[in-house]
């Protein structure tokens, strides 16, 4: 899907794609991501891996999803990670986060049946426990998640409807 | 202090998932489940019948821009009807008059007996509370596969050539 992203410098917002993953193009720890998305999209059951990529650059990829329908029921964000341009300081791009959780968010409305329609649930886990609360804080506060328990999370129906509308609408 | 002030601002440094190899325990899925199921239940019926007319929206907007496919799988503006129809609990035939329509004439433009118009996909817009155009590029799209279906057998349309009709001196 088409989305737009902030590129920083110069700062105007391009276009980017939203597209499925193909198997040898999903990044991996050797390219300094912190997960091994082409290794776990092979694993893990009834999931779809997603990449975003800016149109003025489709080559490189600026953030990587990878979405799970757990127990073919649960729609379940499992993986989500920025490239690590966009982690540094500046950034190159911004708002790639926020797209793949709002996409993610879609496709739980798209494929979650009855009442797991509307609301997607996924896991944080920091090896520092202040980390680990902090993060926690900033998803309840800027993607209106609620939690769970210690690692688990979920972000439902009209904090779902605002992140759709402010990322993946976004003119 | 000033690190964590810095990484409170927006769009910080995102990571969703749990480490390699760590999964919800069967406990832990039945205990998400019973939650999930808790909380739907304090939906407002308005609230559970948006979700599912958003889920079939966003159905056809993936449907429409989904390019991933080679050969992508058909899915008639009546496949998406059907499920808006469904999920408002409405029969068909209903549906035909509340349009000013009759099932039979409607069913001839779903059928692709009659081409699929601007007036139609106005009135499924309205009724349904969709961008009418939505309606359009399902049509659309669909009419482009079956163009690329037909691009493979280009040999059968070689004898169309203006060449062969037009001298050019």
């Amino acid at each position: 899907m088409n989305v737009k992203i902030l590129r920083v410098k110069p700062s105007e917002l391009v276009n980017a794609t939203i597209r499925k993953g193909q198997a040898n193009e999903l990044p991996s720890m050797q390219q300094n991501w912190r997960f091994n998305f082409d290794k776990l999209n092979k694993k893990l059951p009834n999931s779809t891996s997603y990449v975003l990529v800016a149109d003025e650059e489709p080559d490189e990829i600026q953030g990587c999803l990878i979405f799970q329908m757990k127990d073919k029921s649960v729609p379940y964000m499992a993986y989500v990670e920025v490239a690590p341009n966009n982690r540094t300081d500046p950034k190159k791009y911004k708002y790639v986060a926020g797209c793949l959780i709002a996409f993610a968010y879609k496709q739980s409305l798209i494929l979650g049946k009855g009442d797991y329609k509307g609301l997607l649930s996924f896991d944080v886990q920091e090896e520092n426990t202040d980390d680990q609360l902090k993060l926690m804080v900033m998803y309840c506060r800027d993607y209106k998640a609620v939690r769970v328990d210690e690692t688990t999370m979920y972000i439902m129906d009209d904090a779902g409807d605002e992140l759709v509308e402010k990322y993946l609408k976004r003119k | 202090m000033a690190s964590v002030k810095k990484n409170m601002t927006s769009d910080f440094d995102v990571k969703i998932g749990l480490p390699e190899g760590k999964s919800w325990s069967a406990s832990k899925l039945a205990a998400m489940k019973a939650l999930i199921k808790k909380e739907a239940a304090k939906r407002s019926p308005e609230r559970k019948l948006k979700n599912e007319l958003l889920g079939i929206k966003y159905q056809m907007e993936e449907y429409i821009e989904n390019m991933d496919s080679i050969e992508p799988k058909l899915q008639g503006i009546d496949t998406f009807l059907n499920a808006y129809l469904s999920t408002l609990n409405l029969q068909f035939k209903q549906f035909a008059v509340f349009i000013d329509t009759t099932d039979g004439n409607l069913k001839k433009y779903l059928s692709g007996q009659r081409k699929f118009n601007t007036d139609l996909a106005m009135k499924f817009g309205c009724f349904f509370h969709t961008s009418p155009d939505l309606w359009l590029k399902v049509q659309l799209k669909n009419e482009l596969i079956a163009l690329r279906r037909e691009h493979r057998q280009v040999a059968r349309y070689k004898k169309y050539d203006y060449t062969k009709v037009v001298e050019v001196v």
